[in-house]
């Protein structure tokens, strides 16, 4: 996969950090960050909890501005209504109105969106029979699984093709086979070249699906690259785990065999 | 541009849908509560209507001219739009700067004006429907009173949904403006405008009840009349809408209807002054509302807890525990503790000055009513507060049911554990007061001792009524005390509550007024009854009374919580 990464070419910056610090009071969140995301990009945001993350992808969708700093998705300023027209933000407590059903709420984002009824149709159907929700679709959104309606979020999230699709914790709640589903889908929408940015806990899916990853730690952005870049950068041979935990601070918790030669000897560990 | 109008299209669509699927699920799965709910709505509008046409029919008996109803109704509206205002500026805040919805239509294409009309017309509904609900029951009554034409019937309902929106469009600036200037101070500026507001209408109070001249004398009218003066202010809206409904009552039709539009206009004027407002700096206080979370590190509060664990000793120690923790997040609730302190507070200061009031009160009838009116006062502050925050207690509990499940407590002491606190509070709150008022009317012992017993009654009942219906109607959805306590299991709460105080206190007051009033009168009219009784005989039928008290309160007590221990240990969460 990392051979692929290599190779591939990115497209236009859809994605644009520069300098974004956030403050809240005397807390800083997020300090002098500095992050871009092509088109056809996936990158996977990985952080402790409380390292910033949210925060930054907030920023991203418009619903925080920055201290200082500026966010701009497809050239355009967060938050504007360019900005949030190529947008699809799936959080990680996915929102539906209760009293709507799941196909109510696929015509209500469509129709907000501003989307031809014959192209919308067409769009729903392919939602629909790509995240397998027809069974549940005219059933109100308030007897929905976590699963169910983490599905339903995903299908109006890509129903009006967005150019840069941000999703905070995508797996929470998905079994298996949902999971796979969103993990293909991800990759299907990198490849046409919509710019993808995940934050995620599980390093497994990080490692294998990420095109380039960013480690974010007490609100600095403190690795970045092909995970390949990452192993070189720190001389580390271990695994994304590892070598995430040497990063932000749990070094106690890493075998001490999954360390390269170099950074064991400078520990004095055999 | 396409977008922005298929913006509003959506939001239309949303609404009409929700509303369709609301009412069909209602229907569905519901009716029982959709029809006592209705049944509860019929009863409070023919209710207010018969006292409204009672009252008004009194009036038309001193051939009131125009201006009196005008000063009536400027008051009435000046209450209302007040009310409006400060209750459209909370639901609006809510949910544009704490709801999940506009944090989600937030990142869509909808722009911050449309996003702030969809919430505004939710906020507006639910606030037209209350004040259609209280405004059209007097509305009619006037107009039955006054023999008005049909003309004025058909523009009440227009008159009263135009009101809305001006205090509605006003409060929607203010709570947006609050958003963008102090984001991190909401709940202290909402004590701040409370506070003022009860100073206000203390010190209007104050004023009324010190209006020189004997009562319902010509120059007591004239004086009390000229402390109203400031309601007939021109610019003031309550005053067009005075103007509106007295000139369409009695069919001046272009008059009634200039000041209609006067008001429909202003109203259109305000919504847009706020659609402006949202359209410039709705996103920017929406992020600035969203930083405004606290970090600052809770005091401990070993004090307290020592104290709670000594009072409630006699209880199990998990019981304790879960006591402690209630009391812990009812103290971190401002939105709590102010709304007891303030009311509670202002109670205390009334009755401690309770004899500067009124020079009547040396006579033993006027005691004796104005000692029941404190004790009912009291009461149904005392109602207000178990509705709105006791009740929702075991549906908040509910959410984090999976962590009490596994703790080492059995589901009845949770229930047990809320009754305690509740009665605990509402106990040492009530029984003070009264003590103050009843001490400050100079009542004898044997009154001090009966309201004492009575007010324990009605802590017990009251908190067994919202703790027992708390785990009967629960509403494990909501995570929002106040909309559970504004949901059908919250009203219904509040009207067994209200039921419960009309007997239990009727059943006292009522030997304790016949007995003092057949004194006075020498048992002239229907007092003869008890113009005979000796203070043996008064003392028996007062036993009799607080015998059905402490029976209702035995009842009020059995009955909900066995109701809620029921319902509580066969749920599936």
């Amino acid at each position: 996969m990392d051979t692929q990464i290599q190779t591939r070419q990115f497209g236009q910056l859809m994605i644009r950090f520069f300098d974004v610090t956030k403050q809240f009071g005397t807390k800083t969140a997020v300090n002098q960050l500095n992050l871009e995301v092509r088109a056809g990009e996936l990158f996977a945001f990985l952080g402790p909890n409380g390292a910033g993350k949210t925060t930054s992808i907030k920023m991203i969708c418009g619903l925080l501005k920055p201290t200082s700093g500026q966010v701009e998705i497809g050239g355009y300023s967060a938050g504007s209504s360019e900005a949030r027209s190529c947008l699809a933000y799936v959080p990680d407590q996915p929102f539906l109105y209760d009293k709507l059903t799941g196909r109510e709420f696929l015509n209500f984002v469509t129709q907000m969106r501003g989307m031809d009824k014959t192209h919308a149709e067409k769009k729903i159907a392919e939602m629909v029979s790509l995240f397998e929700i027809e069974g549940f679709l005219d059933e109100l959104c308030e007897g929905y699984s976590q699963g169910m309606k983490q599905r339903l979020v995903f299908a109006s999230a890509l129903v009006h093709e967005p150019t840069v699709l941000v999703v905070d914790e995508p797996f929470v709640g998905l079994d298996p086979r949902s999971a796979r589903i969103v993990k293909q889908m991800f990759v299907d929408q990198a490849r046409r070249g919509v710019a993808v940015l995940m934050s995620i806990h599980l390093l497994s899916i990080a490692e294998s699906l990420a095109d380039r990853i960013g480690i974010i730690h007490q609100g600095k952005m403190i690795a970045t690259g092909t995970l390949q870049e990452l192993r070189e950068k720190e001389a580390f041979g271990g695994s994304l785990e590892d070598l995430f935990l040497e990063l932000t601070g749990g070094e106690d918790l890493i075998n001490p065999s999954d360390k390269s030669p170099d950074a064991a000897e400078e520990e004095g560990l055999p | 541009m396409k977008t922005d109008t298929s913006s509003a299209a959506s939001l239309a669509y949303l609404r009409n849908r929700v509303f369709k699927n609301t009412i069909a699920d209602l229907w569905k799965n519901g009716r029982l509560r959709l029809f006592v709910a209705l049944f509860c709505c019929m009863v409070f509008w023919v209710g207010m209507f018969g006292l409204f046409l009672g009252g008004f029919e009194f009036v038309e008996t001193f051939k009131l001219t125009d201006e009196i109803y005008e000063y009536l109704f400027g008051l009435f509206f000046l209450t209302l739009f007040v009310m409006l205002g400060v209750s459209t500026g909370i639901i609006i805040y809510a949910g544009l700067f704490h709801g999940r919805e506009a944090s989600w239509l937030m990142t869509q294409p909808p722009r911050e004006d449309r996003i702030f009309a969809h919430k505004f017309v939710e906020s507006i509904g639910f606030a037209g429907w209350g004040v259609l609900l209280l405004g059209s029951p007097v509305l009619v009554a006037y107009g039955i009173s006054v023999k008005a034409g049909l003309a004025y019937y058909l523009t009440i309902v227009p008159l009263l949904i135009a009101f809305v929106g001006l205090p509605g469009g006003l409060g929607a600036s203010v709570a947006i403006l609050i958003g963008y200037i102090v984001p991190r101070r909401p709940k202290t500026i909402l004590a701040v405008v409370s506070c003022i507001l009860i100073i206000l209408i203390g010190r209007f109070t104050w004023n009324l009840v010190r209006t020189p001249g004997d009562a319902l004398t010509p120059d007591w009218m004239d004086n009390l009349l000229g402390r109203l003066a400031f309601t007939r202010h021109p610019l003031l809206p309550s005053r067009w809408m005075a103007q509106a409904v007295v000139g369409l009552s009695h069919n001046r039709i272009g008059n009634g209807l200039f000041y209609f539009l006067v008001i429909a206009s202003n109203a259109a004027m305000a919504y847009l002054v706020a659609t402006w407002v949202a359209f410039r700096l709705l996103r920017e206080a929406f992020c600035r509302a969203q930083g405004e979370r606290s970090s600052r590190k809770r005091r401990q509060t070993h004090g307290l807890d020592q104290f709670i664990h000594t009072v409630f000793s006699f209880l199990s120690r998990p019981v304790q525990l879960l006591i402690v923790k209630d009391a812990r997040c009812f103290l971190r609730d401002p939105a709590q503790w102010s709304q007891f302190l303030i009311f509670f507070g202002l109670l205390a200061a009334y009755f401690m000055n309770i004899r500067k009031f009124s020079t009547n009160l040396e006579s033993p009838v006027w005691r004796n009513l104005v000692s029941y009116l404190n004790l009912s006062v009291a009461a149904l502050l005392l109602a207000t507060f178990t509705s709105r925050f006791i009740f929702p207690m075991m549906s908040l509990e509910g959410r984090n049911a999976w962590m009490l499940n596994l703790l080492p407590v059995r589901r009845s002491q949770i229930l047990w554990g809320k009754f305690a606190f509740s009665a605990s509070l509402s106990l040492f709150a009530s029984e003070s007061l009264l003590m103050i008022s009843d001490i400050q009317l100079r009542l004898e012992p044997i009154l001090i001792t009966v309201h004492a017993i009575l007010m324990a009654v009605i802590c017990l009942g009251l908190s067994a009524i919202s703790v027992g219906l708390g785990a009967r109607l629960p509403n494990y959805r909501e995570s929002d005390p106040s909309k559970i306590a504004a949901g059908f299991g919250g009203t219904l709460n509040l009207v067994v509550s209200l039921l419960f105080l009309m007997i239990t206190i009727g059943a006292v007051a009522l030997p304790c007024h016949l007995y003092f009033v057949g004194i006075d009168t020498g048992g002239a009219g229907f007092q003869r009854i008890s113009s005979a009784w000796t203070f043996d005989q008064f003392q028996r039928w007062l036993g009799v009374g607080v015998g059905i008290s402490v029976f209702m309160g035995i009842v009020s007590v059995i009955v909900p919580i066995r109701m809620g221990l029921s319902a509580l240990e066969n749920q599936e969460f």
